[in-house]
């Protein structure tokens, strides 16, 4: 078997499964599965990682993007080999530090001190290697004094804090991070992020995951984005990303145009003379909408690059008619720059009534002009811009 | 993404990869096989001596677990580690006091206290490394799903647990001594001989343990009758050699030692530590090999159903 540089990670072919017969753990419900698998029929199972292929190379960042349940984690815990595959082959070179939800090894009844000493321990450093670097753990967790208090005492930021330092300072070739910014303040998350970007710039390899797009785009020269325990698309992180908010626009549409009791017959966003829109230039916004009786709401439309987080939302309060009517909004000046972009749209009644619509996405167009500048690496761009907007509904 | 398609079919993978950018693959889901092709399973293989010199590497993280129990479970506790010291004590007081007017157990020359003790303090290691070392998988769930250092170290780091409470133990024994002015005799040099089969035993019992208790969540109860039981049922408060010369339905004036330390070779450590230490008189060779052969087997097949078994601990939970 050929060996490869420490820090490269090799997924070839691999398949994970778990038990699906769900059975209770009863004696009855066991000796029923007992009497199944005698008359021949075989033990069920459940695909969780169908055939993943994945190559990193030393110092490479790659992302795992998918919905819940799309085998992300399971792909990271294989990888880490805290469980292993089912079929395939599956190798790691060097030292593997995993940040799999980081509170997972700290345990509360031992203070700070005794947490980092235990916890790296299990994370493979050894007693000098932890003394050496204690300082910067301690520092880098911001718990000050509170070192020699029992974890169950710290608050939960503080928890977290302390789990992600000691993890973050193993020196290992090949880090794993599963979801950590999901906890924590935005302050926090952003260290985070540049302690990783630290730790990537010293030549550790990377393996991501992240629901945060923005915090994937920032991180990871490449992703992989898997659905239903197959990889869907592979690849430079930005195209990936294209197509993963793609899938998720159009399989909100579906479910919008089936649920909602106001339809969207038409939604179009053009620029200058009625063509593409551009950056910096005017836009219009054209919906045609269709109501089953009169009435009166506001309407939210928002424009976002595929996620619920928009961009930037305007907002317009009129009374409607029952049947087809049009509105026009038009916006001045977008700020955004070139790419491909979704309309959301949400209805609400004119008081603090349930919505007509949810927020959902309607539509999406294209603008043209400069490319974004892209931020520092490990730098997260979340602008809310303002934008100028006249509406009037016919 | 519309128009330009390409099919293209990686060389080596029956993956179908659709691409019409630099570096973006997309793979089509239709093209990804039910299952796996059955020569790519994973094997997992159970060779036991890498997997011993593994584990004795990575050494030091079993030492840490041991560590993080034994200051977790005092933390809270007023008297601390006091507790290593009381509970054996009380449990010797009770058993003289109820034990030791028996005639039939009496033994002539030695205290009936250090006589008991001996036997408790060889127990409570096995009993109390095979109830915390048994639970240990599934205590341990959420560090055995994010970390990978070899599984062996949580059961193991609870026999580690156990040796230090086990030590601790020696000072009522020591008080005892010198309280009857008994003197060990000098074959009590014999002892660490025996402790290494009683430390064998243990471990193939608390790793075949551990790995179960995580398929089959039963065993816990199981465990703990074993261990009720297994009080009265080993030489503790009686001598081995009541087994000498059985009478009982078709057996005749048998010696049933042989098979009850093949069966529970802590009978024969418990006893040669009597034997040496309060009696002087020299081990008792065949029945200490018999225990001996039979407490490695006990612990090659408990790490091997431990080997077998660890493949699936990250799943279940």
């Amino acid at each position: 078997m050929p060996t490869s540089a420490d820090g490269t990670i090799i997924v070839e072919h691999v398949w994970k499964r778990f038990r699906a017969d769900q059975a209770k753990p009863r004696l009855n419900d066991q000796l029923a599965r007992v009497g199944q698998r005698l008359r021949g029929k075989k033990r069920e199972w459940r695909w969780v990682l169908k055939d993943i292929n994945l190559e990193v190379e030393p110092g490479g960042t790659m992302a795992l993007i998918g919905v819940n349940g799309s085998g992300k984690s399971t792909l990271l815990k294989v990888i880490s080999r805290a469980m292993y595959h089912t079929a395939g082959r599956c190798e790691t070179f060097g030292r593997v530090g995993a940040l799999l939800e980081v509170r997972g090894g700290i345990h509360p009844l031992l203070s700070g001190r005794e947490n980092i000493y235990m916890f790296g321990t299990v994370l493979g450093l050894t007693r000098r290697q932890i003394n050496e670097r204690f300082d910067t753990i301690v520092d880098f967790a911001e718990v000050g004094d509170a070192i020699d208090r029992q974890v169950k005492y710290y608050s939960s930021g503080m928890q977290v804090r302390l789990g992600f330092s000691i993890a973050s300072h193993l020196e290992a070739d090949i880090l794993l991070v599963d979801e950590i910014l999901a906890v924590g303040d935005a302050n926090f998350q952003q260290k985070c992020l540049r302690r990783i970007s630290e730790v990537v710039a010293n030549g550790t390899t990377l393996l991501f995951v992240s629901h945060d797009l923005a915090a994937v785009e920032a991180m990871c020269d490449n992703a992989m984005w898997l659905t239903d325990a197959m990889v869907r698309a592979s690849g430079p992180t930005r195209d990936v990303l294209a197509q993963y908010r793609g899938a998720i626009e159009e399989q909100a549409v579906m479910v919008s145009s089936a649920t909602s009791a106001l339809r969207v017959l038409k939604v179009e966003v053009t620029g200058p003379d009625d063509g593409i829109a551009q950056s910096g230039e005017n836009a219009q916004l054209h919906l045609v909408l269709s109501a089953p009786e009169a009435g009166a709401a506001r309407f939210f439309v928002g424009v976002s690059q595929g996620t619920a987080m928009p961009i930037f939302v305007t907002r317009y309060y009129s009374k409607f008619p029952a049947g087809d009517f049009e509105i026009r909004c038009q916006i001045r000046n977008i700020p955004i720059p070139k790419g491909r972009y979704y309309v959301w749209l949400a209805v609400s009644g004119p008081e603090k009534q349930p919505a007509n619509q949810q927020w959902k996405p309607i539509g999406s167009f294209d603008v043209f002009g400069p490319t974004a500048v892209e931020p520092p690496k490990g730098v997260m761009i979340l602008s809310p811009v303002y934008v100028d907007a006249t509406w009037e509904l016919s | 993404m519309s128009g330009g398609f390409r099919l293209t079919v990686e060389p080596g993978s029956e993956t179908a990869v659709i691409g019409d950018k630099k570096g973006l693959r997309i793979v089509d889901p239709a093209s990804i096989a039910d299952e796996p092709p059955t020569d790519s399973y994973y094997r997992h293989r159970v060779a036991l001596i890498p997997a011993i010199r593994e584990m004795s590497r990575r050494r030091e993280i079993m030492v840490a677990l041991a560590e993080r129990d034994v200051r977790a479970s005092y933390k809270q506790a007023v008297l601390g580690m006091g507790w290593a010291l009381i509970s054996p004590l009380l449990q010797v007081i009770l058993f003289t006091l109820i034990f030791g007017h028996v005639k039939s157990l009496k033994i002539p020359g030695v205290p009936y206290a250090i006589y008991a003790y001996i036997g408790i303090l060889a127990w409570v290691y096995f009993a109390g490394s095979l109830a915390s070392g048994g639970n240990s998988m599934i205590a341990n769930l959420n560090l055995l799903q994010k970390t990978h250092f070899p599984r062996e170290c949580f059961p193991l780091s609870q026999m580690l647990e156990q040796t230090l409470y086990t030590t601790i133990g020696l000072i009522p024994l020591l008080l005892l001594l010198v309280d009857k002015g008994f003197v060990p005799k000098i074959e009590a040099l014999w002892i660490p001989v025996f402790l290494v089969i009683e430390l064998i035993f243990t471990a193939g019992l608390v790793l075949a343990m551990a790995a179960l208790i995580v398929y089959l969540r039963d065993l816990q109860q199981v465990m703990a009758i074993i261990l009720q039981l297994g009080l009265f049922a080993t030489p503790i408060i009686w001598p081995l050699s009541k087994l000498a010369n059985i009478t009982w339905g078709p057996l005749h004036h048998v010696d049933l030692r042989p098979y009850y330390v093949a069966f529970n070779p802590l009978g024969a450590v418990i006893d040669n530590i009597r034997r040496t230490a309060l009696l002087g008189l020299s081990p008792e060779w065949s029945l200490l090999g018999i225990a001996a052969v039979f407490a490695c087997l006990y612990f090659v097949a408990g790490y091997r159903i431990f080997k077998r078994l660890e493949v699936g601990f990250a799943d279940i939970s």
